[in-house]
């Protein structure tokens, strides 16, 4: 057993079959593709949570009873799901890409998911700060409002309940800051009375504000707010093509020819 | 023309320099790891000697095509080590089977060392204690008899088990000590039975 000389076979396998040691290139590209794709995954993840922060912050918490009996049931419904889903899927990247460096291996799951987070965080907050968390939600929610009403912010859907007294949408036209009309998000034209309402000054009440309201319905198309706010979160979903196209046309109707409505693009 | 004395004096790390050069040095290399390693493959698996020839042999082809790859952090030795040990992994992934039935023996400098360590030593004959290490080493999980091999066997640090096995040192540690645990067990179970 073992009585041959290993070595020198090996040598003589080499040189017969002309092996050659892989170029050092290779494994350089493969080592900065590594790099590369752990700080793709840290960039979206802090994209992923500057939206969250956006999203927490613009959170309607200061109305929460209004829209939930307390206020960790309102957490539960408002949490942004989608979000800490992508922030989660993209914090295990990194934790994938970084175990898989050359020297990766040698630091430990929650430290890895630590540090990980915390790059995320102070990222995302400054990424928050410059306002790229807000402008992620304004383009998703235009460029594709279906997808965002159903999976990225379901909470929007809170705020089509005119029944219950609660409505969001569009300001088309405004006679002072008592009376407008409004277009909410299924297209449905509504005549808003703001006499009593709680305004914060800085909002204007003219045609192209977004707004949603808490009050009462008093009428087939008649509201009476008793509560105004700006639309935070979502409120590109107003900006669509599809929605200024008018009452009842669906949101997926991109130009004015494709709605028999009376439109608001011209 | 390469002068074999003067090998002796050059480090690992220099004679992996030396063969993307010239492959001639790589023979010096591999004669510094061809024991070591062929005992290190017998230990961790239940190949014949022809077929620890094979992986080893594999070892050091793939060695040489990867010689580009290999970290100066590294020691080489841990690098040769972990290749080894992915080696018979591959083997016994294309055959389909895992390693069973073990040869591990233990010499009596070894199994003093691990006896001691182990803290059971005053209580038993070295004979009777070396019997029943080996078969404890047998009987206990694979994960742990990895890492006792290459700590007592083959003489690494925690560090180098580390860059070999591919895991944290702190989890080398805990498995080191769950390792020694279960061995205990082991021992204090043969010789009650006994």
């Amino acid at each position: 057993m073992l009585n041959h000389d290993i070595s020198r076979d090996v040598l003589k396998t080499i040189e017969e079959k002309h092996i050659k040691p892989k170029p050092r290139w290779t494994f350089l590209l493969k080592d900065y593709a590594i790099w590369i794709l752990g700080a793709f995954s840290l960039i979206v993840g802090s994209l992923a949570f500057s939206v969250i922060i956006y999203m927490l912050k613009n959170n309607d918490w200061e109305v929460y009873r209004h829209l939930s009996g307390s206020l960790p049931g309102f957490v539960v419904i408002t949490m942004p799901y989608f979000w800490l889903i992508f922030l989660a899927i993209f914090t295990l990247a990194v934790h994938y890409n970084f175990k898989h460096t050359k020297t990766g291996y040698r630091y430990r799951l929650p430290a890895v998911i630590a540090a990980s987070m915390v790059l995320s965080v102070v990222l995302g907050g400054i990424l928050y700060g410059a306002g790229v968390g807000r402008a992620i939600d304004d383009v998703l929610s235009e460029k594709a409002p279906g997808f965002y009403r159903v999976i990225v912010n379901p909470r929007m859907d809170m705020w089509a309940r005119p029944d219950q007294g609660f409505l969001l949408g569009l300001i088309i036209d405004a006679e002072g800051r008592e009376d407008f009309r409004l277009l909410d998000f299924d297209r449905r034209l509504w005549d808003i009375s703001a006499h009593d309402a709680k305004i914060p000054p800085f909002l204007k009440i003219e045609a192209g504000s977004r707004i949603k309201m808490i009050g009462d319905k008093t009428g087939e198309n008649g509201f009476r707010a008793l509560i105004i706010m700006p639309v935070g979160p979502g409120r590109g979903m107003l900006h669509h093509p599809g929605f200024m196209l008018g009452p009842g046309c669906p949101m997926d109707k991109m130009a004015p020819g494709d709605c028999m409505g009376p439109g608001f693009i011209k | 023309m390469i002068n074999p004395e003067q090998m002796q004096d050059k480090t690992d790390q220099e004679l992996v320099a030396l063969t993307l050069e010239n492959q001639g040095y790589f023979l010096y290399l591999l004669k510094r790891y061809e024991d070591k390693l062929k005992r290190y493959i017998l230990r961790i698996s239940n190949v014949s000697g022809d077929e620890a020839e094979d992986i080893l042999q594999d070892t050091f082809v793939k060695v040489y095509r990867n010689l580009n790859d290999f970290d100066q952090n590294l020691k080489f030795s841990s690098w040769i080590y972990r290749i080894t040990h992915n080696e018979v992994i591959s083997h016994y992934r294309r055959r389909q089977a895992r390693p069973e039935g073990y040869r591990l023996e233990l010499s009596e400098e070894l199994a003093h060392k691990l006896a001691s360590d182990l803290d059971t030593e005053r209580e038993i004959d070295l004979g009777l204690l070396r019997d029943n290490l080996e078969a404890a080493l047998s009987n206990i999980d694979e994960k742990y008899r990895e890492v006792i091999i290459l700590k007592f066997f083959e003489g690494l640090d925690y560090r180098e088990i580390s860059d070999v096995l591919k895991k944290p040192v702190g989890t080398i540690g805990t498995l080191i000590n769950r390792a020694k645990n279960k061995l205990r067990e082991e021992i204090g179970e043969k010789i009650r039975v006994a």
